[in-house]
């Protein structure tokens, strides 16, 4: 860590004679590849949306199939498995590999999603927070406290429930309820950037409110944003397995990891695998946006790190 | 002080009162309560009847108010779905679910501070790492699908546990594990970074200077400071278990508020829900409320903020 503080200081002390392959971009990028933990939540995570996007392809039956002789088969290391169904088979005789497969796309969207409508609400929230400061950021100062001071998987569950649980409508419900995130830290960076003396500068040159906060101060954030976009992904994937395991998420017959638990718990002591599997995909899904998000945070601002 | 309290205490109570007119119009819109009484395939006229005499025809602002002043009074309501009044409802299914978040709270403390004490000892060292990259993994762990695996493990390999229902202690350690484990890679990771702060500080360094060595340096004199911010996340943390207790007394078969929250939404049952998110923002309210007591109490500074 020390040794990565030299370079830094050295390329800032220097910035107008380090030869062109010390430019910060290019220090970020080394940093990105000696980062374990970064490459392994990228190479994860960039392998879990190969198998998504390209589901339909690798999957060897259909998800929805079911084969009402071939129930509850175990998978191939298991006594009494076989190498048609890799995985084995759930209660309906669905092939629990393609199942999974589908599952990754679900988890994918759901994720996606609602950390992108949680990222709209939150830096929308804190960049005025922080560069109008007074009166409107005492005024989101006080919803934040009341959104940290929601049950948050409560509600959740009752309005997707009750609304009629669908995909969007999960995406929608679980991005209103996590937007905080962004909101902390994009309005600590934002009060912060609005000190510069390029910002004066905008506003002497006449720019607008709206020119400063888009053209100036956004692209500056971005960093931090695509930082907390990363781990809100796997937030999200972890609400979405909570709400559909309890029944009030994604409905059957959609193939969801949370809900594929919920359905193998019935039969989960003479066939754990039904319930293992599913688990093990959540758990590889959320650390690798956990460890890329972690990464990139470290490579992306190796000085405040907590 | 006091004026900090009272300060204090007016945040709370707007902030609890601001969820709870939020939840109120969020399940309103998301759901035509007078439909849920009549049921399904129920004439329009019935509808009609039934919204009248509810009063669900009102505006929403003075169906909120009502329920306001009916709170005032301590009547709590009366649930669609279990055709009870609401706050027996609340206060038959409260008991299990205080023991389960108080239970998981100790979990949390006795894992995560001494690990978190022997990490900052030793930072760098093999055990901080293994601490650390512990608490990565942890995080990424669906608590149900913990609590499933424990099922399995307990039920059929080492049975000593009961693994469903509430009615002894024994029923309490498995789920308060689980939810309790939840909470460690935040609690542990907060205090060894505050205690790596506080060991590097000059003060420390006085008191290590005077001949205070190992645990004493420890407990007498780092440890005070460093639980400063520990304080306000357990109390954070602790809201936010009876919150997710949900999960896992679905889990285990507890009877607690958690399952009473799912039975009534999955029931549509829209006055114990709203009842339900209320206590909950108030639980929590008031937890924050007594931590920011509790800090301002240990550090006088903070009561100048």
């Amino acid at each position: 860590m020390e040794k990565r503080h030299e370079i830094a200081d050295h390329s800032a002390a220097s910035a107008d004679e380090v030869p062109e392959e010390l430019t910060p971009r290019l220090l970020m990028k080394r940093r990105m590849f000696r980062h374990k933990g970064f490459l392994l939540g990228t190479g994860l995570l960039f392998l879990l949306v190969l198998l998504a996007i390209f589901a339909p392809l690798i999957a060897p039956f259909d998800p929805f199939d079911q084969v009402l002789s071939r129930r509850l088969l175990p998978p191939v290391w298991a006594e009494g498995g076989g190498w048609e169904h890799l995985l084995g088979t759930d209660h309906l005789g669905r092939d629990y590999l393609s199942r999974l497969l589908y599952g990754a796309r679900m988890s994918l969207i759901i994720g996606l999603g609602a950390a992108t409508v949680g990222c709209v609400i939150g830096v929308t929230l804190g960049v005025c927070a922080g560069y109008f400061g007074g009166r409107i950021d005492q005024v989101i100062g006080y919803l934040l406290t009341c959104q940290l001071a929601l049950p948050g998987l409560l509600l959740a569950m009752s309005l997707v429930f009750m609304i009629g649980p669908s995909v969007p409508v999960v995406i929608s419900v679980i991005g209103l309820l996590h937007w905080t995130y962004y909101l902390v830290v994009t309005r600590a960076a934002t009060m912060q950037i609005k000190q510069l003396d390029y910002i004066a500068a905008a506003r002497t040159l006449g720019s607008s409110h709206s020119q400063i906060i888009i053209y100036e101060i956004l692209p500056n954030l971005l960093n931090q944003i695509i930082v907390i976009f990363t781990l809100e992904i796997g937030i999200a994937v972890l609400a979405e397995a909570a709400l559909s395991f309890l029944g009030v998420g994604i409905q059957p017959p959609i193939p969801s990891w949370g809900l594929m638990i919920a359905e193998g718990k019935n039969a989960m002591y003479y066939r754990p695998w039904l319930v293992i599997l599913p688990g093990i995909a959540i758990f590889i899904m959320v650390i690798s946006t956990n460890l890329m998000g972690d990464g990139l945070r470290d490579v992306t601002a190796p000085d405040n790190r907590s | 002080m006091l004026r900090y309290a009272f300060k204090r205490a007016v945040l709370a109570l707007l902030v609890a009162f601001t969820v709870s007119l939020v939840a109120f119009f969020l399940l309103n819109f998301a759901t035509d309560p007078a439909e849920i009484i009549a049921g399904e395939d129920a004439e329009p006229e019935v509808v009609e009847t039934i919204r009248e005499q509810y009063g669900f025809n009102r505006p929403l602002i003075i169906q909120y108010g009502s329920w306001l002043a009916g709170l005032a009074r301590g009547d709590w309501g009366e649930s669609y779905y279990w055709r009870k009044p609401v706050a027996e409802l609340v206060l038959e299914h409260a008991p299990v679910t205080i023991q389960l978040a108080l239970m998981a709270v100790f979990v949390t403390l006795i894992v995560a501070i001494p690990l978190a004490v022997m990490a900052a000892l030793r930072p760098n060292s093999l055990l901080d790492r293994m601490a650390l990259s512990t608490a990565v993994m942890a995080q990424a762990v669906p608590n149900f699908w913990l609590g499933l695996i424990f099922i399995i493990l307990f039920a059929v390999t080492i049975p000593i546990f009961p693994v469903s229902g509430d009615s002894s202690f024994a029923h309490f350690i498995l789920p308060s594990i689980v939810l309790g484990t939840s909470s460690v890679p935040a609690v542990m990771r907060l205090t060894r970074t505050g205690l790596l702060e506080v060991l590097s500080s000059d003060y420390i360094r006085t008191a290590k200077s005077k001949g205070y060595r190992g645990f004493k340096l420890l407990t007498r004199h780092a440890m005070r400071n460093a639980l400063l911010p520990v304080v306000s996340v357990l109390a954070i943390q602790l809201g936010h278990k009876l919150g997710s207790s949900v999960v896992v007394e679905s889990v285990f078969a507890l009877n607690g508020l958690g399952r009473l929250a799912l039975d009534s939404i999955i029931g549509s049952d829209i006055p114990t829900v709203q009842m339900l998110v209320f206590v909950f923002a108030m639980v929590f309210v008031v937890l924050i409320f007594l931590s920011d007591l509790l800090n301002a109490w240990i550090d006088p500074r903070l009561r100048l903020g």
